[in-house]
């Protein structure tokens, strides 16, 4: 394996093709736009395990809690890199069931009561009544974080080419709008558009985009110094679209501005910013910490998150094409699940020990690849 | 029809009266609290009454025709409103483009658009000893501003050349009058005007104390400086559309603006757009363009129709009729008899001050024989809006005339006209009061003006006919001291405006209008420009985002990137103003992949404070 | 009208805004930026640079080139 192209400026493809020059392969990195400008320039930066059930994904969210560091240390950048720690609270969902099983799981989930939680987020409701903290959950600048992985691989002889679309395959390598770059394999790390990409390459896949939006505040004096969760979903459902889910998510950055996550719509590649959407994460974030009323939204952002239909990443070979590799289908926790990506796709690749089982992850699951 | 019109400048006025003339129910969305945007700013405007203003609001998100608004004063509990429009114009205007240099973030250096805000509304000085640096033509009304509230104005630095205006002669004596009226205030209190000079460096600890004049070589970069203590600084270089409405509606941008059809049609089926986000060339083509967006978005037939020029001979005839009836005009009007007549004096609202209105020629149909049909009383309106706020004075009687004159016309009138035709009967009762207001000195110039159009208007043989009649009356009307300017304007606006078989003079005149604005537009951004050399006036240190603190340094050496990845890279643009201020100048210091609209993507277009936003808005009152 | 600016009573015109009393106060800056502690106040005048936010009746963040006064305010700089 001398030559990889990885087709995919974002947080996962850079983390693939960081992964794999560090194992001395040479990594060509296309991106048909700027690099790291899309789903990766539109996401929070999250790190996290507080919102993942036992099972799979949470194998690699661990075992990307573990890479990340490494990964850091291996590459030398501030990506502001923050283990502020997560805080779920909720008015009277019980909590504790969904903690215990991630306890067993490996997760550091520690209940505690609401006046440990308001000790900790001062400015939080009154009204909650349940609370988990989870320390290890964690934040990284994702723009940030995907240069500096990109950085490393140009330092270490690999090439990024933005502006370069990949039009398909051949025997040499990938054709791309301006001509075929010769390769050993391709990694097809195209996030969301990933479904639309494969079927350019002869092995569609079924990955397509959720939207996702995030409203960011004014600077505040009194920063949120976890990131909180809000347990209840009863207002998602109460919102009568059935297409449109938020989940809230409220931190602080070191800008001192709020980041008041998120939604999950299902409007296709729909970049229009909704209002009602808007409203949806404005009402639950004041709900959370009313003081927050007063403060004025800067603006808002949206992206695509990858998902496959189980919602689980696809990472490994295409049985269809050889040479074709895949790593995308990671929702909204991409940046959390990419520095254990770079690592399982490289050894996966390079056929070294993998840290976790490649086993759910494989392309040639039930549902992910299409009938060409 | 449901037109929203936003922005309550020249071109957004303009667009509400067209709109509403039109038939539409109109309503304007503007940010402050009386019409008249920046331009009008001290010397608040009015549009036609059945127009809804709703002031102090702003739209902060668009979601198709759907506008999303907040209303009243920001700190006192602002109300949430939801509008529907069938078709929406935008006219968002601009703010001043501040090109950076050391030390431009000092307390006391303004933006030109600031210190005139001061001082035109707010009569209050920015400080004793003020340079005034930048390019273009808005210079100059800011130094004489100063001026008036007392400041002493050290120096006018136009960092370009106006040689450049050589090139691009611009025959249009409304304007080099002005330029003249600015230079003769200049003059009278000794502030020097320099060409190729530039503030490029502001000295102080907590405030600026001093500036660096630089002249400057054709491409800006520095070749002599000296230094000045003043204890402020205006700048300005050029404008920044503000598009963020625009951008979030999917309007397509060229150019760094709105991309237009004549009408004011953008790309996007139900949005027009009007005035400096369609390309910076001043008030009065903001108003032409305002008034056809308007009559578009309103479906108005005169506008959305087929234009074919010609016949205007025709309709020159067919005015010299209607004109001479308008000679009779005042007495005919106050009886609502002869209506054609009346048409005619709907320019001469616009006239009678002395300057031409581009909303005077707002949908003129007005039939030859007369008196049948108020279809001329539509292109009154524009006129009314403009002839009022010029000879304040003139108001009060203006609406008690009116009032006089709207009860006999109401009897005359079909029903559905009657409304059209009190507003009518109000412009015309204006029209003659501010004749009356009028000095003689702008009386003459009206008159002047008046015949000049006129023999524009006019084939050769009629030209010298109407022409020396109108002489003749600008002079017995100087003498007496009444009226003046009306008929001379009559003759004129009917002239153009008088349709005949299928030509829509109405709008072609307003087209003409437009597109010798945007020639003006053209030679004012050749001739003005920011040139490259603004860059070498940075040190490492300076800072491009005032507001995130971003030092020019911070940018060097990004490779190629994307707005976005810029932004999100270096900070600048995710501050308080959310690049409003910085990102054009960003981009230029950075190598950014070329993307129009993410300079201007602000989806939240205003801002709204959270607990606003989730609040239920008001829908559709 | 009367307003209080940090607590000091003054009398103001109607239409006036809380920029241009500061600045006819004599002000040029009353507040300072999160990074750098440098002074700010009027820059852009019309409500687009956010430069000149003020605290208004306890509401944080009100651009004070846009606040026409009423009777009554109480304006804190910060």
């Amino acid at each position: 394996m001398e030559h990889v192209v990885v087709v995919g400026s974002g947080i996962i493809g850079a983390a693939c093709a960081e992964a794999l020059s560090a194992a001395g392969v040479r990594v060509t990195v296309l991106d048909r736009g700027p690099l790291a400008a899309g789903t990766s320039a539109a996401g929070e930066g999250n790190v996290l395990v507080s919102d993942k059930a036992p099972g799979p994904e949470l194998d690699l969210a661990l075992e990307s809690l573990r890479q990340w560091p490494v990964v850091l240390d291996r590459i030398g950048r501030d990506v502001e890199w923050q283990p502020k720690g997560g805080l779920v609270v909720g008015t009277g969902v019980p909590l504790d069931a969904f903690a215990a099983g991630q306890r067993a799981a490996g997760v550091d989930a520690r209940t505690i009561t609401p006046a440990e939680a308001f000790e900790r987020e001062p400015g939080l409701t009154r009204e909650v009544t349940t609370a988990v903290h989870y320390p290890q959950d964690a934040q990284l600048h994702p723009v940030l974080a995907t240069t500096a992985l990109l950085d490393a691989v140009r330092g270490r002889g690999g090439s990024l080419r933005p502006g370069v679309a990949a039009r398909g395959l051949d025997a040499r390598g990938v054709v791309t709008d301006l001509g075929v770059v010769t390769c050993d394999a391709v990694v097809n790390a195209c996030g969301p558009w990933a479904g639309e990409v494969s079927r350019l390459l002869g092995a569609p896949i079924d990955v397509r985009p959720r939207r996702g939006v995030v409203l960011v505040t004014a600077p505040v004096a009194e920063p949120v110094r976890h990131k909180v969760y809000d347990a209840d979903y009863v207002g998602a459902v109460a919102s009568g679209d059935a297409d449109l889910r938020t989940s809230t998510v409220v931190e602080s950055t070191p800008a001192g501005t709020v980041l008041i996550g998120s939604s999950r719509e299902r409007v296709g590649f729909d970049a229009a910013i909704r209002v009602v959407v808007l409203r949806e994460l404005a009402r639950k974030a004041v709900r959370l910490f009313p003081g927050l009323a007063a403060v004025p939204v800067l603006r808002a952002y949206g992206g695509f998150r990858p998902y496959a239909p189980d919602h689980l990443p696809v990472i490994g070979p295409d049985p269809r094409r050889p040479g074709l590799w895949h790593a995308t289908g990671h929702e909204g926790a991409g940046v959390g699940l990419a520095a254990a990506t770079g690592a399982l796709l490289a050894a996966s690749m390079l056929g070294t020990r993998t840290a976790v089982d490649p086993a759910p992850f494989r392309v040639d699951r039930p549902g992910v690849a299409l009938c060409g | 029809m449901k037109v929203v019109v936003v922005g309550g400048g020249p071109a957004g006025m303009a667009a509400a009266d067209a709109a509403v003339a039109a038939g539409a129910d109109t309503t304007v969305v503007d940010g402050e609290p009386v019409l008249g945007g920046q331009f009008h700013r001290g010397d608040p405007r009015r549009v036609d009454p059945r127009v809804r203003h709703v002031a102090d609001a702003t739209v902060w998100a668009v979601e198709g025709t759907r506008l999303h608004v907040r209303v009243g004063p920001d700190g006192a509990g602002r109300r949430g409103l939801v509008l529907d429009a069938d078709a929406v114009v935008l006219a968002t205007g601009a703010h001043d483009r501040v090109v950076p240099f050391p030390g431009w973030d000092l307390p006391g250096v303004y933006t030109a658009g600031a210190a005139q805000a001061l001082a035109k509304g707010q009569g209050v000085a920015v400080g004793k000893r003020v340079v005034v640096s930048g390019t273009g033509p808005f210079l100059l009304p800011v130094a004489r501003s100063l001026i008036g509230v007392g400041a002493r104005v050290l120096a006018v630095c136009e960092a370009n050349h106006l040689t450049g205006w050589l090139r691009h002669p611009v025959v249009d004596p409304g304007k080099l009058a002005e330029l003249a009226g600015y230079a003769a205030v200049l003059a009278r209190h000794r502030v020097p005007w320099r060409p190729r000079t530039a503030v490029v460096a502001a000295h102080g600890e907590d405030r600026v104390t001093a500036v660096t004049l630089a002249r400057l070589s054709p491409e800006w970069t520095v070749v002599a400086s000296r230094r000045v203590e003043v204890d402020a600084v205006c700048v300005t270089h050029g404008f920044t559309p503000r598009l963020e409405l625009a951008v979030a509606a999917g309007c397509a941008l060229d150019g760094g603006v709105v991309r237009v059809d004549d009408r004011g049609a953008t790309s996007v089926p139900g949005y027009y757009a009007a005035g400096e986000i369609t390309g910076v060339g001043g008030a009065r083509l903001a108003a032409a363009e305002g008034a056809l967006a308007g009559a578009a978005a309103a479906g108005a037939r005169w506008v959305t129709g087929e234009l074919k020029p010609g016949r205007r001979f025709g309709a020159a005839l067919a005015a010299v009729g209607s004109s001479v009836r308008a000679g009779a005009s005042r007495a005919s009007a106050d009886e609502g008899l002869s209506v054609g007549g009346v048409s005619g004096g709907l320019g001469s609202a616009a006239w009678s001050d002395g300057r031409s209105s581009s909303g005077a020629a707002t949908g003129r149909r007005a039939p030859a024989d007369g008196g049948s049909s108020v279809g001329g009383v539509s292109g009154g309106l524009g006129s009314a809006a403009w002839s009022d706020g010029r000879s304040p004075s003139g108001e009060a009687t203006g609406e008690a005339a009116g009032r006089r004159a709207v009860a006999p016309a109401e009897d005359r009138l079909p029903a559905g006209e009657v409304a059209a035709g009190r507003t009518f009967a109000g412009a015309w009762a204006e029209s003659r009061s501010s004749a009356r207001e009028l000095r003689s000195g702008r009386r003459f110039a009206g008159a002047w003006a008046g015949l000049r159009a006129c023999a524009r208007e006019l084939k050769p043989g009629l030209k010298v006919g109407v022409a020396w009649a109108g002489l003749r009356w600008s002079v017995r009307e100087l003498r007496s001291g009444r009226k003046v300017g009306v008929v001379l304007a009559a003759a004129r606006s009917s002239a153009r405006a008088v349709p005949r078989g299928q030509g829509f003079a109405g709008a072609e005149a307003l087209l003409r209008e437009v597109r010798r604005g945007r020639r003006f537009a053209a030679a004012l951004a050749a001739v003005h420009p920011v040139r490259p050399g603004w860059r070498t006036w940075l040190t490492a240190e300076t800072l491009v985002c005032r507001c995130e603190e971003v030092p020019r340094c911070r940018l060097d050496d990004l490779g190629p990137v994307g707005v976005r990845t810029l932004k999100l890279r270096t900070r600048v643009g995710l501050g308080w103003c959310q690049g409003r201020m910085c990102l054009v100048n960003a981009v230029e210091l950075a190598d950014v992949r070329p993307d129009e609209a993410a300079v201007h993507r602000r989806p939240v277009a205003g801002p709204v404070r959270l607990g606003e936003l989730a609040d239920n808005p008001e829908e559709n009152p | 009208m009367r307003v209080t600016v940090d607590g000091v009573p003054l009398s103001v015109r109607s239409g006036q805004t809380a920029a241009a009393v500061l600045v006819a106060r004599g002000q040029v800056s009353w507040r300072t930026t999160r990074h750098g502690g440098r002074p700010r106040g009027v820059f852009c005048g019309i409500g687009v640079c956010f430069d000149c936010l003020v605290r208004v009746n306890g509401v944080p963040d009100v651009r004070a080139c846009r606040r026409v006064l009423v009777d009554g305010d109480e304006v804190v700089t910060s």
